[in-house]
Order: C-alpha cells, then structure tokens, then sequence
C-alpha cells in the first residue's frame, strides 16, 4: 500500500513539472517581447532591468526555465503590474473565493445526484427514472454560466431574494453554487445509476435477497457500497472540472476568485497574473485526481498490494 | 462495402427503437439546416442596425426584438449558429486528425514512440479541457480562428487514446496477420485493415465533441477571449445581453437556449449512437 501510494505521489513529479513547462512556455509563445509582457503598459527603464535581471531573458530557454522552478520553489510566482502586488498575495486572496465556490459545488452535486441515481437505478425504465435520465442529459448539455444567468434573472431580478452577484455571506454562494453543481450532479446520476444497475444484478445481491434480508438494507448496505467506486473516481475527475467551471462562473457572478483574475489578466495582458492563476488551477486538478486515487484505492478491497 | 452498408442499416434501425436518438439527431439538422441557409434564413445581416429599435421588445418587424444596438435578435441568432458549427466541426476535425495520426503511430509503433505519445496525452488531459482552451487563446491572442484552434489542440487526446487502444489490439489480430503474410505494407495495413475498425468510437466521440465545443467555444466567448465583435456568437451575446437583463430578457434567454438545444441534441445521439456503434465503451 505504502509503496503504490509512494509511486503514485512520485509520478506527480514529471506531470507537476510539466504543467509548469507549459504556462511557463505561455508567456513565451505569447506575441511580443516577454520583458514588455511583464512591465506592463507602462515600463519604466528601471523596471526592465530589474526584470531582465530577474528573470534572465538573455539567457538560453532552459536555463530561464530552471530560473522560473527555482524561484517557484522559493514561492515567488512574479509580480502584478497592474495590480501592484506579488501574485502570491494575490493567490493567497482569491484562492479560498475559488475553492468555497468549488467545494459548494461538489457538495451539491453528491447530495443531489446520489440520490438521484441511486433511485433511477433502482426503479430503472419507470417513469421515475426515464424523468431523471432525462433531467440528467438536459443538465449535462446547459451551459453553468448560462444557468448562473437565468438563476440571477429568477432569483435576484425577479424574486429579489438573492443577490445577483458578490461575495461574502451565504446567500451569495446559493445561486453560483447551484449553477456549477448542476452539471456534476448530473454526470453522477448517470455514473450512479450505470454502476448501481450492474451491482443489482450480481449474485451477492441475490443472496442477501434470498436470504431475506429487507430490501432497504440490500440496496444501501450491499448494493451502494460496492457501487460507489465507479463514482468516486468520476468524482476525483469532477473536482478539477469544478475548478475549471469556477473560473467561468466567478465571472458571471463577479466573485474575486482565481478565475476572475486569470480572465482579467488575459484581457489586461497582465501575465504573471496568467502564469500564476493557471499554474495553481492546473496543480490544484492534479492533486483532486490523485486525492481520488487514493480514495479509490483505501475503498476497494479487490486491490491488494504485497 | 458489405460491412459498411450493415453498419448503416444497423444504425438506423436502432435509431428507430431509440426515439431519443432520433430527436436528437433532428434537432441537430434543424440547426445544421439553419446555419447553412443563415444568409437566406435571416431577415437582416447581423450587423444591420435599426436605430428606431434599441432594445425593442417583440414586433412583427423583430420576431424576438432587438439588442442594445437595435440589431435584429433573430437575425444574430440564426448567424449565431454558423460560428457554433464551424467551430464545433473545425476543432473537433483538428482533434480527430491530430488524434489520429499520433494514436496510430504510438499503437503501430510501440516502444519509445508509444511511450512518448502517452506522456504527451497524460500531460494534456491533466489540464481541464476549458482551462487550457483559455491558455491557449491568451498566446493566440482571442478570437474566433484561435478558439477553434485551442480546441482543438485540447481535445486530440480523448480520440489519441481511443485509437491507440484499437490499433494495439488489432494490429495482434489474425487478419492483420494474414496481410501482411500477404505482402501488404505498413501503410496499406494502417490505412485499410487496422483505421475502418476506429471509425465507430471515433464517430461517437466526434458527435459528443461537438457538444463539448459548441459548449467551450459559448464560453470562451461569453469571456471575450472568442468570438470578437460585430460577429454574432451565442457566447457573447450571453455576455452582452447580461447588461439588460432586466430590460430584455429576452436577449439573455434566447442565445442561452439555442446552445442547450443544439448541445442536447448532439448528447441525445451522441449517447445514442454510442450505444449502437460501440457497445463496449457504453458505461453510462
């Protein structure tokens, strides 16, 4: 066990390094000089020698790269121009805006398409669950900043109940919340009651039913445990796919999360902001997959490790 | 040809004993139909201002009224479609030859190749589909040319896996064996035996790709970072017509709904045609 979850953790190596490689390579690619890039719309002598300096952009390609690691490592992500702030304080602010949103989101979708799942399953091909398959498709194919707007319209133009957009108290996390959640909660329906429906059938559960056991307890003891695997790797998966969903839905909502800022520095050509919103994004989806392999693992007692 | 025709019989028999396939499908052609024709379909140009109508609600000279400009809405959506297919078909075509070509090779060649093309599809797909979609539009500068692209270069890796995964296993079979006891060549192997075999699963992940793009390219335009203006996007249109939610909901509602329509409509065949075309992937 040990030793899988050591190999697991080592091999995050190369794919942390090179996601870094990539958004490094980003500000590269990008059009124009990468100096101008990072002083910003107004550069000033000193500042592009500080950053030359800095940075070392008359040195060759991969002696500026293990310049950008070592300066990772030490937490020095750059510094936002049009901000006026090192964008590890500025990660340090919107961070937990994103993961509120994101962790909202997931806890959402598990109480709604657990359940829904669980019961399509269960009462598979009645109209129960021909409504849900249904709904579930239909969730599946709504764009989330779109269900952001029509919540906003309904809730907070019409009904006047909630605020349209901000950040702070619960009442502002209700309608983004709901508008990420739909869609995961969906895609788990679906993974639910896939996995639910090939349980039902195997021989255990004929057993527990023969020898008559309540079916209450055949369904949620037996059957929901050993169904749940399928759907916490599809889980680990939907956690990065929060993450990425957020950064559309903070900007519907106008929520100071690590998407609004990764949008904003796009559209103000502010790349350390780029750089250091996308590298925390895509880490942050790494470890989600692999949280989900280790739980995936703690689970399911067919895999053994000797 | 033997083959292909009872595939395609296949198909369409299934198709009738899944009525939510076929809607699907129908749906999508209403809005294939739309795009194609939009030039003849749509009563003004989509950049055509009425400067009478700003913000109009419904009239018989606006069917849906107008936005903040005085521009026809019905007229932006029906233009609106051709950004969404073209997107849809050009990125998910870039994926499916990118895809292709480095599948094949990594499952065709196998040893240092192989491993390279899977680390490569492992790096991609480590990254969220719509977070480096808006990576790469930030180096190609936004626009619509640049959204079709990150696509495209984003989405190659789910038909790289599934290709590779089929050619490994056929290239053991016996009648790959047998051509090339026969003399046959690599390529004629590749390009006759082993890639008609692909088609199915790719065909089911190219509908249901569509349906992702259609979706990413909405919001990569509701950010900015797509489609610029005066051309019409169901995305940006979102993000415009946000502004007078209050007074035209309409210009909110009605692009919104055009993009779950047409995403619903290539998911119900997509899950459809998976379910005909290539039973064993069908998980859900």
């Amino acid at each position: 066990m040990m030793r899988y979850l050591g190999t697991r953790i080592l091999s995050m190596i190369p794919v942390g390094l090179a996601i870094t490689l990539v958004v490094f390579l980003i500000l590269r690619l990008a059009p124009g000089d990468p100096v101008l890039l990072l002083a910003g719309p107004r550069p000033t002598p000193e500042l592009i020698e500080r950053i030359e300096r800095k940075w070392g952009f008359d040195r060759p390609l991969h002696e500026q790269f293990f310049r950008y690691v070592s300066h990772l490592i030490r937490g020095d992500l750059g510094y936002s121009v049009m901000q006026r702030r090192p964008v590890t304080e500025l990660i340090a602010l919107s961070l937990p805006v994103t993961l509120e949103l994101g962790l909202a989101g997931i806890g959402l979708a598990i109480a709604i398409g657990i359940p829904a799942g669980v019961v399509s399953a269960v009462r598979s091909g009645s109209w129960v669950d021909q409504l849900a398959m249904f709904a579930s498709i239909a969730g599946i194919s709504i764009p989330g900043f779109w269900l952001g707007l029509m919540l906003i319209y309904a809730f907070a133009v019409r009904l006047k109940w909630l605020p349209s957009s901000g950040y702070g108290t619960l009442q502002h996390l209700v309608l983004p919340a709901v508008a990420l959640g739909t869609s995961s909660a969906a895609l788990l329906s679906r993974v639910m009651r896939s996995s639910m429906l090939d349980v039902i059938r195997r021989d255990y559960i004929r057993t527990a039913r023969a020898k008559g056991l309540a079916e209450r307890v055949v369904i949620y003891k037996h059957a929901l445990k050993n169904a749940m695997l399928p759907v916490v790797t599809i889980l680990g998966l939907n956690l990065g796919y929060m993450l990425a969903g957020s950064v559309v839905l903070e900007n519907v909502f106008a929520r100071p999360g690590m998407g609004r800022l990764l949008i904003n520095g796009i559209l103000q050509r502010d790349y350390p902001v780029v750089q250091g919103m996308l590298l925390m994004l895509a880490l942050s989806v790494m470890l989600a997959n692999l949280l989900a392999d280790i739980t995936y693992v703690f689970l399911d007692p067919k895999i053994r490790f000797d | 040809m033997q083959e292909t025709n009872s595939w395609y019989r296949r198909t369409l028999r299934y198709l009738k004993r899944r009525p939510s396939g076929t809607l699907g499908a129908g749906v999508v052609l209403v809005f294939m139909v739309v795009a194609i024709f939009a030039p003849y379909l749509a009563p003004y140009h989509y950049a055509d201002q009425d400067v009478e109508a700003i913000l109009a609600p419904p009239s018989p000279g606006h069917p849906l009224g107008t936005d903040e400009l005085g521009r026809d809405l019905l007229s932006r959506l029906i233009w609106g479609s051709r950004v969404s297919f073209s997107v849809g078909l050009i990125a998910v075509g870039i994926g499916i030859s990118v895809g292709l070509v480095l599948g094949t090779l990594g499952g065709y060649v196998g040893g240092l190749v192989d491993r390279l093309v899977v680390a490569l599809i492992d790096i991609v797909w480590s990254f969220p589909t719509i977070l480096l979609a808006i990576g790469l539009t930030a180096i190609l500068r936004p626009g619509l040319r640049s959204a079709m692209v990150a696509l495209g270069l984003v989405t190659w890796p789910q038909y790289a896996r599934v290709v590779r995964g089929q050619v490994l296993s056929y290239k053991q079979r016996e009648f790959v064996e047998a051509a090339r006891s026969m003399g046959a060549s690599n390529r004629r192997i590749i390009l006759r035996h082993i890639l008609p075999q692909v088609m199915s699963p790719i065909i089911v992940l190219a509908t249901l790709g569509m349906a992702q793009a259609i979706l990413v390219e909405a919001a990569l335009s509701y950010l900015g970072l797509g489609v610029q203006p005066p051309m019409p996007s169901w995305g940006s249109m979102l993000e415009r017509g946000r502004n007078y939610i209050y007074e035209a909901p309409l210009l909110t509602f009605a692009p919104g709904l055009s993009i779950t329509l047409v995403v619903l409509g290539f998911n119900l065949m997509g899950d459809a045609l998976r379910d005909v075309l290539d039973p064993y992937t069908s998980l859900r």
